[in-house]
C-alpha cells in the first residue's frame, strides 16, 4: 500500500518540530568569540491604535558555557500600562530534544530593583533555569499588550559582546499612515539585511552575525552596533497623547504636560529665597546663592511611580521633605530661581562617565536618564547638577560634560552641548620637594593643584576622615614603600574650581644602596604606570574621552657630600596622542630639579593606531621609573 | 537580607536620665551639635540609641502574635551617613502575614539655636510586594542634612511566634547605646546563641504578663559604645562575627493541648531532622536510580573506586539549583528525574546511592560559610547537607552539587568548621570539615632575559586539591580564549602562547598548565646594570594585611602551599653583581612559613621559594605576627638581583 503523501508530510514536520535548535547545526564562524548563539531573535509589533500596541518577543538562545547563561534570561517587565499576555519557555538539549516546558505559572512575580531607588512601581515575571548541561537552548516567548506607544521596543541586531546571531527579525505593523513609525537605521553597513517597507508593515531580517569581543578603551557598544531606532510621532504615554516630531515639539510637550505648575512654592519659601539674595542684583550671583542653598538643604532619593519616571515631583513636595530625585531637585531649584527672578531651563541628559549624545534628528522619550539645569546668562549656559551636594556652581564634572542634551524651554526644546573639559583644562600641577637623608629615607612636601575633570576626581578627599585620607595617599603613591603621611591640608576654591592639596610625607628605604652609591627613583610623586591592555590583534577603534595635562616640578635635596655624576639627557616624546617631557637639571651643588610634563589628548582613533598609543604609554611608564645614581 | 528589628521602651524606667534622654522625641541640642562620634571620628553616622522589645500578645480569633517594637535614634554626621536615614523592613508572608504598623518618625535639625522637627509623612512610606512570600516596607526621613538626628519607631506583628529575628547589636556604624529585651512565655523554650566578640551578659528576670496572664522570662541587654564593624580581607562571613543574639526554638508546650519539641541537644537536633519527612526517608529509596547506577558500577571494584564512581554518577545525573537546605525540596526521586535539585535532594540521593553500592555512608549536616558557625545545637544552625562515606576507619566527605568537587575536595562554601554526621539510629558525631591535605600551587619557570627589558619564560604550573577545584570552575565557565585573556590581564599583561592544559577532566589528578610567556618591561637598566626581582612578575607587591589590627580570624578556607622554582638564564656578557640573601621565616606555632633560597652560578640564578599555610584558619591573636610576616615577605620578594656587564 502506498503511504499517502499527506501522512508522510506530517511525519516529517513532527520530526523537525521535536528536533529544534540542534547545536551541531550552528555554523562554526558563529561559535568564534561566542558564549551564546541567538538562533532566533525576533520581535513583532502590532500597533492598532494610538494607545493600543501589542508585541511578541520570540528568542531561542543556545548557551555554550556558563558565561553565556546571562544571554538566556527569561524575564519580562510589566507595569500599570503594560500587561504580559503570554509568557512561556522551552529548554532543549544539544540534540534539540525538548527537556523542559516552563509555563506562565512557573514564573515568579517580583518587584523590579534598580539598586538605588527607594521605590519603583515596575515589576517583572522571571524564571531562573538551572542548566544541567552545556550547550543547551532556551526558547522564550512572551506577549505584551500596552497603551504606551511612546516607548517602542528598539532593535539591536546583536545584543552585546560574546553572542552571535543566526537570525534576527523585527517587524512593525501599523493601521494607518499617522501611526507609521519612524525607523532610523544605525550602523547597518556592517551587516547584511533584508528590509521590507510595505503598506502597513515595516520589517527587517538579518542572518549570521558573528560575535564581537569587548576591548578596553573602545567607544560604547551602542555607538557602533547595528541597531534600529524606532519611534512614533503620534503616541500615547501614561495617560497622555502627544504628537512629537522633533526636539522642539518634545520640549514644548514636556514643558506643557510634565513641568507646568510644578514650580509653585509656598509664600513663606518664596520669601525665604528672596531674603537669601537680598541685596544681590546680578542674576548669576543670585543663582549661586540659590544653588548653594539647595545643596545644603536637600539630598538625593529616587522614587519612580508611573509618569513620575518622566515628571518631577512638585517643588512644594520637595520643599517639605527636602529630598528628591534628579527631576525633583532640578525642578525645585528652578522654582527657587524663578522666585528670585532668575531664568533657568530644565535639561534632560544621558549621564555617566561615558559621553552619550542626544540624537539631533530623532526625538523620543527613551534618550536621557538624568536631569540637570541650565542657567542662561550673558549668551551662554551655566550648567548645574542639583543632585550633588558638593559640586561648585557651573561645574558638572565628568558625569554630564561635553554631550548633546535636551534643554526644555517654554518655546520648545533645543539640543545643546554641555560644557567640555578637555586636554589642558584637566590640569594637575604638582610642585614638590624632597630631601634624601643618609639612611635612604626621604622627607617630602607636595602641593597638588587640579582643575577640570582632575578636580572632579580629587576634591572629594576633603572632608574624608584622616584614616581615609592616609589610605588614599598610600594608594596614590603606591610607588613609595612604607609611605607615612605626616600632615595634610586642603583648599577647595569653588569659585575658580581649583582644588589644592598640601601634603607632608616621609618614607624610610625609598632610596636603595648599591655599594656606596645611592639609587633614586627620581619621580616620587607622580608615577604613571598605566599601560593599556595588550591585544594581539585589536578589532575595535579606541577613544580617549577627555585628555589631561600633568605638570610636575620637584626639587630633590641630596644628602651632604653626595652629588650626581652625569645628568640624564632631556627626554621628549611627541605623538599624535600627546606629549611627554622630562628633564633633570642641577639647581645648585646638592639640589636637583626634576621637571615633567604629560599631555594626553582627547581623540577617536582607528584600531590600527592602538599599538602606537600603547607604545607611547609604555614609554611614559618606563621613563616615569627613571633612576638616578648619586655618589659621594 | 536579615531583618533589622529593635524595640521601643515606652517607659524608660530608672535609667540615668540626667545625661541622655532616650524617650521618643526627646532629642537634645547636644546631640544635634555633635560634629563627630567621639570614639570613632571616621563614622559617617551613629546609632545614638536603639531599643528593641519583643513580646507576645494574644488576639481573640487570631491567636498568638510575636510583637516587636523598634525605636532607633540616629545621628547623621555627614552626607555619607545619609543612607542611614532610610529604613528597610523585610516582612514574610506565607499563610498569614507579618505586618509593620505604627510607623512614626521625626527628623531634628538645628536652625540657629532652635530645634526644628520634621515629621515623616505617610506618603514617604512605601510598601512593595517583593515576591510571593516577601514584602518590604521602606521609608526615608524628610529634611535630613549633615548634623541632623533622625528618630523613628515602628511595630512588627508576626504570626510566626516560634521564629524570633536575631537581636543585632553591631553594625557598620557605631552604636552608642542599645537596649533590648525578649519576653518569653512559659510555653516556649528557646536557646540563646550569642555571636561575635563582645561580651554580652543578659539580665534575666521573671515576671507575670498581665495581658496574657502567664509567666514570662525577660532576657534583657543594655550595651554601650559598640564599635563599628570594619571590612577585612579573608573573612569568611562578617556576619558570623557581628555581635548579636539568636533565639532558637527548642520546644513549645501549651498545657493540655500541645507539646512540640524542636531541638535541644545535638541528638535532639539530629532526631528532629532525621524523622522529619524530608530527610530520613530519602536515604532508603533506591528503586528510581538502581538500574542505571548498577550499570555504571559494573566491574568497578574496591571501595574507594566505587565511591568515586557513585559521586561522578550523582554529579552527572543531577545539577544543583543553588538552593541550600538539609531537607529535600523536590524529593530525591523527582530531582533525579528532572536533573536538578537542592543540596539535600542531591546529597541525600548520593548517600542512598552509596549505600546501594555497598558503602557505609551517612549524611553530614553542615552550615555553609555564609550561614555562620554552628557552635550550639539548634535546627537553624545548619542549612546544608553533604555525605560521608566510610572506608576502613576513615570517613571521606563528598558533595555532588558541583561538577568539579571530588572525594574530600568540597566546594568552598562548605568548608566551615564542623559538621555533624547522622546515623540511622539517630546517633550523631562531629566531623571536621577542614581539608587535611594542603592545596598546592606549584610554579616551575625558566626565564630568558631580553635586551629590551622584556622576558620570555616557559612555565609549568600545577594545582592540587581545592586549588584545582577552583581552577576547574574558573576555566570551564567560558571559552579557553576568555580564560587566557583573564589570566594574561591578572598577571600584568603577560602574553601567553603554546598553552596546554592537562587533567581538566581527570579530577583525581592535579591540574597541569604548560605555557610560554612574554612580558614587557620587567627588567630595569640603570647605568648599564640590570635590576629585577628574581620572582619577576610573580612577585608579591603588597601585603594583604594592611589594617593596624584585626578582630576576626583569618579564614583561608583550606590549608595551602605556594611553591616557586625559578631558573633565570644570565644573558651573554653579564655577570651577577649581587643577589638577595636567602631567608626562612615562620609564624609562631607553625601557622605559616616562608622559605626563600637563592643561588647563582656563572650562567643561571636559581630561586626556590615556598609560602605555606598549614592551617585554614588563623586566629586573630596571630594577626600582629602575620602582618609582620607579610611585610617581610614583600620586602624579600621585591629585592632585586643586579647584573653588570663583564
Amino acid at each position: 500500500m502506498r503511504i499517502p503523501t499527506f501522512f508522510l508530510f506530517v511525519l516529517i514536520s513532527c520530526f523537525s518540530f521535536s528536533q529544534k535548535f540542534k547545536f551541531s547545526e550552528i555554523s562554526p564562524e558563529l561559535l568564534k568569540n561566542a558564549d551564546a548563539v541567538a538562533r532566533l531573535d525576533a520581535m513583532d509589533i502590532q500597533i492598532s491604535a494610538i494607545n493600543k500596541m501589542a508585541y511578541t518577543a520570540h528568542t531561542a538562545i543556545t548557551v555554550l558555557n556558563k558565561d553565556g547563561d546571562n544571554f538566556a534570561r527569561t524575564r519580562a517587565f510589566y507595569d500599570k500600562e503594560k500587561r504580559i499576555k503570554k509568557i512561556e519557555a522551552f529548554v532543549y538539549d544539544a540534540e534539540g530534544n525538548e527537556i523542559e516546558h516552563i509555563k506562565k505559572k512557573d514564573f515568579r512575580d517580583i518587584a523590579a530593583v534598580d539598586g538605588f531607588s527607594l521605590y519603583l512601581d515596575d515589576r517583572l515575571l522571571f524564571h531562573r533555569y538551572v542548566p544541567i548541561q552545556y550547550p543547551y537552548t532556551i526558547e522564550f516567548i512572551y506577549e505584551i499588550e500596552t497603551s504606551d506607544t511612546g516607548v517602542m521596543p528598539q532593535w539591536y541586531f546583536i545584543s552585546g559582546y560574546g553572542i552571535s546571531v543566526e537570525q534576527s527579525r523585527y517587524s512593525i505593523s501599523y493601521p494607518s499612515q499617522d501611526l507609521k513609525p519612524v525607523v532610523v537605521e544605525n550602523n547597518l553597513t556592517n551587516i547584511a539585511f533584508d528590509k521590507k517597507d510595505e503598506n502597513s508593515l515595516v520589517s527587517y531580517t538579518s542572518n549570521n552575525i558573528q560575535a564581537l569581543k569587548g576591548e578596553s578603551l573602545s567607544p560604547p557598544f551602542n555607538t557602533f552596533c547595528p541597531k534600529l531606532s524606532v519611534r512614533l510621532p503620534n503616541f500615547h504615554y501614561k495617560g497622555y497623547n502627544a504628537k512629537i516630531d522633533n526636539w522642539q515639539e518634545m520640549g514644548l510637550w514636556i514643558d506643557k504636560n510634565l513641568l507646568s505648575g510644578r514650580t509653585d512654592l509656598e509664600a513663606s519659601t518664596i520669601a525665604k529665597a528672596k531674603m537669601l539674595v537680598n541685596g544681590v542684583s546680578d542674576d548669576l550671583e543670585k543663582a549661586k546663592i540659590i544653588y548653594q542653598y539647595v545643596q545644603d538643604q536637600t539630598r538625593y532619593i529616587s522614587v519612580q511611580i508611573g509618569i513620575g519616571g518622566f515628571q518631577p515631583i512638585s517643588a512644594i513636595e520637595v520643599d517639605k521633605v527636602k529630598y528628591g530625585d534628579c527631576k525633583g531637585l532640578s525642578n525645585y531649584t528652578k522654582a527657587l530661581l524663578e522666585a528670585v527672578g532668575v531664568a533657568s531651563y530644565y535639561v534632560v541628559v544621558q549621564a555617566g562617565n561615558t559621553k552619550v549624545d542626544f540624537v539631533d534628528d530623532f526625538a523620543d522619550l527613551l534618550q536621557g536618564n538624568h536631569a540637570i539645569l541650565a542657567i542662561p546668562y550673558n549668551d551662554q549656559y551655566y550648567w548645574i547638577d542639583c543632585t550633588s551636594q558638593v559640586h561648585p556652581f557651573g561645574f558638572v564634572g565628568d558625569f554630564t560634560d561635553d554631550r548633546k542634551v535636551l534643554v526644555v524651554k517654554p518655546d520648545g526644546g533645543e539640543i545643546v552641548r554641555t560644557a567640555a573639559y578637555l586636554n589642558e583644562k584637566n590640569l594637575q600641577k604638582t610642585v614638590s620637594q624632597y630631601q634624601i637623608l643618609e639612611d635612604g629615607s626621604i622627607d617630602g612636601e607636595v602641593t597638588i593643584k587640579t582643575t577640570g575633570v582632575q578636580y572632579d576626581n580629587r576634591f572629594g578627599i576633603k572632608g574624608r576622615s584622616k584614616e581615609d585620607v592616609i589610605k588614599h595617599y598610600r594608594e596614590f603613591w603606591d610607588n613609595i614603600n612604607g609611605l607615612e603621611v605626616d600632615e595634610f591640608s586642603f583648599e577647595n576654591n569653588r569659585e575658580d574650581v581649583v582644588f589644592t592639596e598640601k601634603v607632608s610625607v616621609h618614607a624610610s628605604d625609598y632610596v636603595s644602596k648599591n655599594g656606596s652609591d645611592l639609587i633614586i627613583p627620581v619621580n616620587a610623586f607622580n608615577n604613571n604606570g598605566y599601560v593599556p591592555t595588550r591585544y594581539r590583534s585589536r578589532k575595535l577603534p579606541f577613544r580617549i574621552q577627555r585628555g589631561f595635562l600633568d605638570e610636575d616640578e620637584c626639587t630633590i635635596e641630596l644628602p651632604k657630600d653626595f652629588s650626581i655624576g652625569q645628568l640624564p639627557e632631556k627626554i621628549t616624546k611627541e605623538t599624535k596622542f600627546g606629549t611627554y617631557e622630562i628633564e633633570v637639571s642641577k639647581k645648585d651643588d646638592n639640589k636637583l630639579l626634576y621637571k615633567r610634563k604629560l599631555l594626553v589628548l582627547k581623540g577617536d582613533y582607528p584600531k590600527e593606531e592602538y599599538n602606537a598609543y600603547r607604545t607611547f604609554r609604555r614609554f611614559v611608564a618606563k621613563n616615569d621609573n627613571l633612576k638616578l645614581i648619586i655618589s659621594n | 537580607m536579615t531583618k533589622k528589628v529593635i524595640v521601643v521602651l515606652l517607659l524608660t524606667m530608672g535609667y540615668t536620665l540626667s545625661a541622655q534622654d532616650y524617650k521618643f522625641r526627646k532629642v537634645s541640642k547636644e546631640e544635634l551639635k555633635e560634629k563627630v562620634y567621639a570614639k570613632d571620628s571616621t563614622a559617617p553616622a551613629a546609632y545614638l540609641y536603639i531599643n528593641r522589645k519583643s513580646f507576645y500578645r494574644y488576639s481573640k480569633g487570631e491567636g498568638l502574635f510575636l510583637i516587636t517594637e523598634i525605636h532607633k535614634r540616629i545621628k547623621i554626621y555627614n552626607t555619607d551617613g545619609f543612607d542611614y536615614a532610610t529604613e528597610t523592613i523585610n516582612l514574610y508572608e506565607g499563610d498569614s502575614e507579618e505586618k509593620a504598623t505604627a510607623i512614626k518618625g521625626y527628623t531634628y535639625t538645628l536652625e540657629g539655636d532652635d530645634i526644628v522637627e520634621t515629621k515623616l509623612g505617610k506618603d514617604g512610606i512605601f510598601k512593595t510586594q517583593q515576591s510571593k512570600n516577601r514584602n518590604q516596607v521602606k521609608f526615608t526621613m524628610p529634611n535630613v542634612k549633615a548634623g541632623s538626628v533622625v528618630e523613628f519607631s515602628y511595630t512588627i506583628r508576626s504570626p510566626y511566634v516560634q521564629s524570633i529575628d536575631e537581636f543585632i547589636f553591631q553594625d557598620a556604624i557605631p552604636i552608642k547605646k542599645v537596649v533590648a529585651s525578649m519576653r518569653i512565655l512559659e510555653y516556649f523554650k528557646f536557646r540563646q546563641r550569642q555571636k561575635g566578640f563582645l561580651p554580652l551578659v543578659p539580665k534575666v528576670d521573671s515576671s507575670r504578663d498581665p495581658n496574657l496572664n502567664l509567666n514570662v522570662t525577660i532576657t534583657s541587654f543594655d550595651l554601650e559604645h559598640i564599635p563599628a564593624m570594619k571590612r577585612e580581607n579573608f573573612v569568611s562571613n562578617i556576619r558570623n562575627y557581628r555581635a548579636g543574639v539568636k533565639f532558637e526554638i527548642i520546644s513549645l508546650e501549651i498545657p493540655g493541648s500541645t507539646y512540640k519539641a524542636y531541638s535541644k541537644t545535638w541528638d535532639d537536633v539530629v532526631k528532629t531532622i532525621y524523622t522529619s519527612g524530608s530527610f530520613g526517608d530519602e536515604l532508603d529509596k533506591s528503586n528510581y536510580f538502581k538500574e542505571e547506577l548498577d550499570v555504571a558500577l559494573e566491574g568497578v571494584a574496591g571501595e574507594e573506586a566505587r565511591i568515586k564512581k557513585v559521586l561522578e554518577f550523582a554529579k552527572q545525573k543531577v545539577k544543583w539549583n543553588t538552593y541550600r537546605g538539609y531537607g529535600v525540596d523536590e524529593g530525591t526521586r523527582k530531582a533525579y528525574k528532572e536533573g536538578t535539585g537542592n543540596s539535600a535532594d542531591i546529597n541525600l540521593m548520593l548517600v542512598a546511592m552509596l549505600k546501594h553500592a555497598g558503602i557505609k555512608a551517612h549524611p553530614v549536616l553542615t552550615s555553609t560559610r555564609d550561614h555562620g558557625v554552628p557552635l550550639f545545637p539548634t535546627l537553624q544552625g545548619y542549612n546544608y547537607v553533604i555525605a560521608a562515606a566510610k572506608v576502613g576507619d576513615t570517613y571521606h566527605l563528598l558533595d555532588a552539587t558541583n561538577s568539579y568537587s571530588t572525594m574530600d575536595v568540597l566546594p568552598t562554601r562548605t568548608l566551615n568548621w564542623l559538621g555533624r554526621m547522622v546515623s540511622e539510629n539517630g546517633n550523631s558525631e562531629t566531623m571536621d570539615l577542614m581539608p587535611r591535605k594542603k592545596s598546592i600551587d606549584m610554579v616551575m619557570m625558566q626565564v630568558d632575559l631580553n635586551e629590551d627589558g622584556s622576558i620570555d619564560a616557559k612555565i609549568r604550573q600545577q594545582y592540587t586539591q581545592n586549588n584545582a577545584y577552583m581552577f576547574r570552575n574558573m576555566y570551564n565557565k567560558g571559552t579557553e580564549e576568555s580564560f587566557l585573556e583573564e589570566l594574561e590581564k591578572e598577571q600584568g599583561d603577560i602574553e601567553i602562547s603554546d598553552y596546554e592544559l592537562k587533567n581538566n577532566e581527570e579530577l583525581y589528578k592535579p591540574i597541569v598548565q604548560n605555557y610560554s610567556l612574554y612580558k614587557e618591561d620587567v627588567i630595569e637598566t640603570i647605568s648599564g646594570k640590570l635590576y629585577f626581582s628574581p620572582m619577576l612578575h610573580l612577585c608579591t607587591m603588597e601585603s594583604p594585611f594592611k589594617a593596624e589590627k584585626r578582630e576576626y580570624p583569618v579564614d583561608y578556607g583550606f590549608p595551602w602551599e605556594d611553591k616557586y622554582m625559578i631558573t633565570i638564564k644570565i644573558p651573554e656578557g653579564y655577570k651577577v653583581e649581587s643577589v638577595p640573601e636567602s631567608m626562612a621565616l615562620s609564624l609562631p606555632d607553625n601557622v605559616g612559613s616562608f622559605k626563600y633560597l637563592i643561588s647563582a652560578t656563572d650562567t643561571t640564578i636559581n630561586l626556590r621559594a615556598t609560602l605555606s599555610s598549614p592551617t585554614a584558619v588563623i586566629p586573630a591573636n596571630y594577626y600582629e605576627f602575620l602582618k609582620q610576616f607579610y611585610t617581610q615577605i614583600v620586602e624579600k620578594e621585591t629585592e632585586k638581583v643586579v647584573l653588570s656587564k663583564i
